[in-house]
């Protein structure tokens, strides 16, 4: 269950991003993220325990929305860019297991709607 | 335009059922009316847009409703239910009114109503009813008198909401805790430490190979160990006077340890030449997996009794990981598992990957696990 640290984290990154801006910003309405199918996160659990992570702060009732991000792969063998079966790997195309992970595995915050 | 009261957007209308009345007589009316405004507005307008319906009927009976608001735009489905019974008897007479108001609304910005309601009635003895209420929520009310509601939500007043504004960011979640192992990472190499973040179960072995493992490597590579546990010391009292510098986190409720924690803990092992760093993690499969701490190799620890799927159903961790030990290679003679499956498994989520299979209770395999930290030591 490390969402609720994924959560703090993502608060306290939002904040500091919000220090920038020139117009103060007094609530973040929505926040919209990218979810990789091996990042390792689980949304359910992440949407559970945001409120917590948000209580007080200025992302205090935001709404999440979620983008769902397939793993691709790019085969070293045939080149060809496929979306293996989580969680495998192996090239779609001839097998190979010598590819390189081009999507999936990150868990990013796109944009926020604030005001 | 509505069939009901004939109201119009911004105009004014009135839509009369005229009939003839006549004292000395009875009579009870009745109707009910269902619609529905929707009101788009200019966001900038400064002007207050007002709406006025005009509702008469059978000739005695005016209701006015004025709708006053500055918000960007919002709907409101009005339900009247209006039951006007009259009894006329000469001169006198009384009236009874009874309005039920269902007012559900829709919409994404504060704005206030005022409704005024104003009967007229062209017969003696005349007499005006007038009401006026502010609300944002379905309401039912009956009889005429005054009445007020007060907001209970949460509401912008109208100076912010014009401000909702998107702010791109397209940054990982983890960038600070990656930004502090990238930090940690730098620190380590200008002193020339290496570290190994040691991440299993509870249970698979962790502790034991390490106490085994700093008994070889002592007098050989300078260690230092970090571990992680949410509660005690217990660890770290293990690995104490094996000629390393132990520290113990304590994590209390997290089930991980993140950069920030081995940032502030750094300064208190790394003295004194110490060449390798263990950082033995909080025993968890999944968390963390997640978190760079700054070191140079991730190291999955699996024990035989575990399950030859656990590659299978936390892939992250043996995705990620530098090399898996496979360990408690004793136990295999008592267990009926096949250690070519648990190889099997890591394969599967990471062709190629590197694995070791160790019992530091007999020290079958300890070479080859003590080969490999030599190796990451001599690479630097």
């Amino acid at each position: 269950m490390h969402e609720l640290s994924l959560a703090e984290s993502m608060i306290e990154q939002l904040t500091e991003a919000l220090q920038k801006e020139a117009t103060p910003v007094t609530r973040i309405e929505t926040i919209s993220l990218e979810i990789g199918a091996m990042s390792g996160v689980e949304k359910d659990a992440f949407e559970f325990v945001f409120p917590f992570a948000a209580e007080g702060t200025v992302a205090e009732g935001a709404t999440l929305t979620f983008k769902e991000v397939d793993v691709k792969v790019k085969c070293g063998q045939c080149g060809v860019i496929s979306s293996p079966e989580f969680p495998f790997v192996s090239c779609v195309s001839c097998g190979s297991a010598l590819t390189d992970i081009l999507q999936g595995k990150d868990f990013k915050v796109l944009q926020m709607e604030v005001s | 335009m509505c069939e009901d009261c004939g109201c119009m957007e911004g105009n004014e209308k009135a839509y009369a059922q005229m009939s003839a009345n006549q004292n000395g007589h009875s009579h009870d009316q009745g109707h009910a009316q269902g619609h529905s405004h929707s009101h788009a507005f200019d966001s900038g307008a400064q002007e207050k847009e007002i709406h006025i319906h005009i509702h008469v009927e059978a000739g005695v009976n005016v209701h006015v409703h004025t709708h006053t608001t500055d918000v960007a735009s919002h709907r409101h489905p009005h339900v009247h239910t209006h039951n006007h019974g009259h009894s006329h008897d000469g001169n006198a007479h009384v009236h009874p009114h009874e309005h039920t108001h269902a007012h559900p609304h829709e919409h994404g910005a504060f704005h206030e109503h005022t409704h005024d309601h104003a009967h007229d009635h062209a017969t003696e003895p005349a007499h005006v009813h007038s009401h006026s209420h502010s609300h944002s929520h379905a309401h039912a009310h009956g009889g005429d008198g005054g009445h007020f509601h007060a907001h209970d939500s949460k509401e912008l007043r109208p100076s912010e909401q014009r401000r909702s504004r998107t702010i791109a960011l397209e940054t990982n979640v983890l960038a600070n805790n990656d930004a502090k192992a990238e930090k940690n990472r730098n620190w380590l190499a200008k002193r020339g430490v290496v570290a190994v973040n040691l991440i299993s179960s509870p249970g698979s072995g962790k502790t034991f190979l390490l106490e085994k493992t700093l008994d070889a490597l002592r007098g050989e590579i300078a260690c230092a160990v970090i571990t992680g546990d949410m509660q005690t010391d217990n660890d770290a009292r293990r690995m104490m006077g094996k000629g390393a510098n132990v520290v113990q986190i304590e994590t209390r409720s997290a089930c991980h340890l993140d950069a920030r924690q081995i940032e502030e803990r750094l300064g208190d092992v790394i003295a004194g030449g110490v060449q390798l760093l263990f950082i033995e993690n909080v025993g968890n499969l999944v968390c963390p997996a997640a978190f760079d701490l700054g070191e140079q190799e991730k190291i999955a620890l699996l024990s035989v009794s575990e399950g030859e799927d656990k590659p299978l159903k936390y892939p992250v961790l043996f995705h990620g990981a530098g090399v898996t030990v496979i360990t408690k290679t004793d136990l295999l003679p008592h267990l009926e598992v096949d250690i070519n499956a648990y190889k099997a498994s890591v394969h599967k989520i990471q062709p190629g990957a590197r694995i070791i299979e160790v019992s530091a209770k007999t020290g079958v395999g300890m070479d080859d696990w003590l080969a490999y930290l030599r190796q990451l030591v001599t690479k630097g």
